[in-house]
C-alpha cells in the first residue's frame, strides 16, 4: 500500500480525477490549501501598489493505492496536472502501514 | 407656522422659474378647463392646483431622498469590500450608526442650524426638534419633504469619513464624531451655501453639494485620517506604501452602483420640484450625472492602465464615483459635453490623488478623500469655469463660467466657498479629533487593530463560518512577531 499525495493546480483538479478515473481510482481525498515552492509566491497589483501574494492557492490530494502500479497514477496526474509553467506542483508517495474500513473494521490492503 | 429661513431654501435658480408660472401646464389647463364645466368655483380651482403642484413637488423630493438614503447602502457595501474580513462588521456598523444617529441629529439641531432662518448668515436658529405642525407649506414647497431629503443628504456627507478612517478607529470615538458632523459642522455648511446664509447670497454656485457635501465628509476624513495616523502595515520600514487588499470586489462594486443609482436622487432630486418646467432639467441633470461617471470611470481605468499596467477596478470604481461627485455642483449648469470634460478630468484627478495621500501617509483605504475631497473641488471649479449663461443668471451668480464667454468673478465665488468650507471643516473637525484623541482615545489598541476590530469591538466576524486567515504580508508578520497577539476568542485566525 502507497500513498500519493499531489499538490496541484485547482484549475487541473477536474482533468485528474477524470484521467484517475481512467485508470480505475476512484476514491481520493482533496483539500484546499495554500504554498509555495523556490519562487516565493508571486506579485499581483492593487489600486496602483503592488501586492507580494507569499501563498498561492493549490489543491492537495491524496490517493491510497494498493494493486494499481504507482507509475500509472503518477503518469495520470503529471500528465493532466502540468501545464510547463512554474507553480505546477509535487508529487509524493509515502508507505501506507495499515488501512481500515470504518464501516466494518476490515484491514489491511483489501481495505483500501 | 412661516419660518424666514426656509423661504430661502428653494435653491436660488428657482425662485425666478416659480414667479414664471403662470401657465400651468397642460394637465393643469386641463383640469381648469373641466373644473370650469363643472361650474366649481375659481378659488376652489386655484386651490385645487396649488395642492397639486404641492403633491407633484412633494412626491419628488420623498423618492429623491428615499434614493439619496440607498446611497447609504452603497457607501456601506463599497466600505466593507475595501476592507479587510477582519474590520468588515466594524465598517458596517459605522455606516449603519451614521445614518441612525445622524437622523436623530438632525431632528434635534442640525436641521435647524441648516434651514432655521439664518443668524447673520452664518448659522440657522429656528426649527429644532420639530414637532407635529412644525413644518408647514411654505412657498409652495412642504419643509417636511425637505426635512427629509436634507437629512439623507447630512447623512451621506457623515457617512464618507467612515471610510477614511477605516480598520483602526475606535468606535465609541466615532460614534461621538458622527453626531457632531450631522448636528453641526455640517448643518453651518448647509445654511452658508443653501439656507440663505453669506456664501449663497454671494452667488455661489453648488447644484446638488460637491463642495458643501462632499467635501465636508472629505475634509472631515482628512482631519481624523491625519490624527489617527496610518495602519499598521501599510508602510514598509523604509517608508513606501504598501497595498492592504480589500476583501471583496464584488461587494465594493455592487456599492459603487448603488451610489450611482442614489446619485439619481442626489442630483436631479436638487431641482427641489417637478413643477414649473423643472421636470426637464431634472431629466438634464441625470443625463449630466450619467455622462460624468461614464467618463470618470472609463478615464480612471485608461490613466490606471497606463501608469501601473493594470485595468485596476478599485481604481475604475474610484474613478465612476470621481465623475459623480465632480458632476454634482454643475450637473444642473453646464452642456452635456461639458459633463464629459468634467468627468473625465475628474477619472484623471482621483488616481493621482489616491497616489499623493498614499505618499503624504495620509491612509485612505476607500480613497474617500480623493473622491470626495479632490474631485469635490474640483467639481466646484469646473462650475466657475462651464456654466451656462442661463443657469447662472437663473441662479443669481456673479457671472457665469470663464470658458462659457464670463468673467473671472464666478471662479473667485467658487474658490471663496471651497475655501471656506475647507478652513471650517479642518477645524472644527480637527479640533473635534483631537480632543476624541485627547479624552477616549480615537484609535484601538495595537493588538486590536491585528486581531481586527470585528471580534474586539463587536464579538464576533461578519463571516464566523469561514476561514478568516488571509495571505499576511510580510510588515504585518514582523509586528506580529515584535508584539504578539493573543489570537482572540472565535478569530478564527
Amino acid at each position: 500500500m502507497k500513498m500519493v499525495v499531489a499538490i496541484i493546480r485547482p484549475e487541473r483538479l477536474s482533468i485528474v480525477r477524470h484521467a484517475l478515473e481512467q485508470i480505475g481510482i476512484v476514491s481520493m481525498t482533496i483539500t484546499e490549501v495554500r504554498g509555495r515552492g523556490a519562487q516565493r509566491g508571486i506579485v499581483q497589483e492593487y489600486r496602483g501598489q503592488q501586492v507580494q501574494v507569499d501563498y498561492l492557492p493549490k489543491i492537495r490530494l491524496e490517493i491510497v493505492i494498493n494493486t494499481t502500479p504507482l507509475d500509472s497514477v503518477i503518469d495520470a496526474i503529471v500528465e493532466n496536472a502540468g501545464t510547463g509553467q512554474i507553480g505546477d506542483g509535487k508529487i509524493f508517495v509515502l508507505p501506507v502501514e495499515d488501512a481500515v474500513r470504518v464501516r466494518t473494521r476490515e484491514r489491511g490492503p483489501s481495505a483500501v | 407656522m412661516i419660518h424666514p429661513g426656509i423661504r430661502a431654501l428653494p435653491l436660488r435658480s428657482r425662485l425666478p422659474r416659480r414667479a414664471k408660472r403662470a401657465g400651468i401646464g397642460l394637465a393643469a389647463g386641463l383640469l381648469t378647463a373641466l373644473l370650469a364645466t363643472l361650474g366649481i368655483a375659481a378659488a376652489q380651482e386655484a386651490d385645487a392646483v396649488a395642492d397639486l403642484i404641492l403633491a407633484v413637488d412633494t412626491i419628488w423630493f420623498v423618492i429623491a431622498g428615499i434614493l439619496v438614503f440607498f446611497m447609504q447602502a452603497g457607501f456601506g457595501l463599497l466600505e466593507a469590500g475595501f476592507v479587510r474580513v477582519k474590520n468588515t462588521s466594524n465598517i458596517l456598523m459605522k455606516n449603519v450608526l451614521d445614518a441612525s444617529i445622524g437622523g436623530v441629529a438632525w431632528w434635534a439641531v442640525g436641521f435647524g442650524f441648516a434651514f432655521g432662518a439664518s443668524q447673520g448668515g452664518f448659522i440657522g436658529g429656528h426649527s429644532f426638534f420639530p414637532a407635529l405642525g412644525g413644518l408647514t407649506e411654505t412657498d409652495g414647497v412642504s419643509e417636511a419633504a425637505v426635512f427629509f431629503f436634507q437629512w439623507a443628504f447630512a447623512a451621506t456627507a457623515a457617512t464618507i469619513v467612515s471610510g477614511a478612517l477605516a480598520e483602526r478607529t475606535k468606535f465609541s470615538a466615532y460614534l461621538f464624531y458622527t453626531v457632531f458632523i450631522t448636528g453641526l459642522i455640517y448643518p453651518v455648511v448647509i445654511n452658508w451655501g443653501w439656507g440663505g446664509g453669506w456664501l449663497g447670497e454671494m452667488g455661489f454656485m453648488d447644484y446638488a453639494g460637491s463642495t458643501l457635501v462632499h467635501s465636508v465628509g472629505a475634509w472631515a476624513g482628512l482631519a481624523g485620517a491625519f490624527l489617527l495616523g496610518p495602519r499598521i502595515g501599510k508602510y514598509a520600514s523604509d517608508g513606501t506604501p504598501t497595498a492592504i487588499p480589500g476583501h471583496n470586489m464584488s461587494m465594493a462594486a455592487l456599492g459603487m452602483f448603488i451610489l450611482w443609482f442614489g446619485w439619481y436622487g442626489f442630483n436631479p432630486g436638487s431641482t427641489l420640484g417637478l413643477t414649473g418646467g423643472l421636470a426637464t432639467e431634472a431629466a438634464w441633470i441625470a443625463i449630466n450625472t450619467t455622462l460624468s461617471a461614464g467618463a470618470g470611470a472609463v478615464v480612471a481605468m485608461g490613466v490606471a492602465k497606463f501608469r501601473y499596467g493594470k485595468a485596476d477596478l478599485g481604481l475604475t470604481l474610484n474613478g465612476a464615483l470621481a465623475g459623480l461627485v465632480s458632476i454634482t455642483a454643475g450637473c444642473g449648469f453646464v452642456e452635456p459635453w461639458a459633463a464629459i470634460i468634467i468627468g473625465a478630468i475628474g477619472g484623471v484627478l482621483v488616481v493621482f490623488s489616491v497616489a499623493f495621500f498614499d505618499r503624504i501617509r495620509i491612509d485612505d483605504p476607500v480613497g474617500a478623500i480623493s473622491v470626495h475631497g479632490t474631485c469635490g473641488v474640483w467639481g466646484t471649479l469646473a462650475v466657475g469655469l462651464f456654466a451656462t449663461a442661463g443657469a447662472a443668471d437663473a441662479w443669481g451668480a456673479p457671472s457665469h463660467g470663464l470658458f462659457m464667454g464670463g468673467n473671472i468673478e464666478a471662479l473667485g465665488v467658487q474658490i471663496v466657498g471651497i475655501l471656506a468650507v475647507l478652513g471650517w471643516t479642518l477645524a472644527t473637525a480637527g479640533i473635534l479629533f483631537f480632543v476624541i484623541k485627547n479624552t477616549i482615545g480615537l484609535r484601538v489598541s495595537e493588538a486590536e487593530e491585528l486581531a481586527g476590530l470585528d471580534v474586539q469591538e463587536h464579538g464576533i466576524g461578519a463571516y464566523p463560518e469561514f476561514p478568516t486567515v488571509a495571505p499576511g504580508t510580510a510588515t504585518e508578520v514582523s509586528a506580529l512577531e515584535e508584539s504578539p497577539v493573543p489570537a482572540p476568542a472565535g478569530g478564527g485566525d
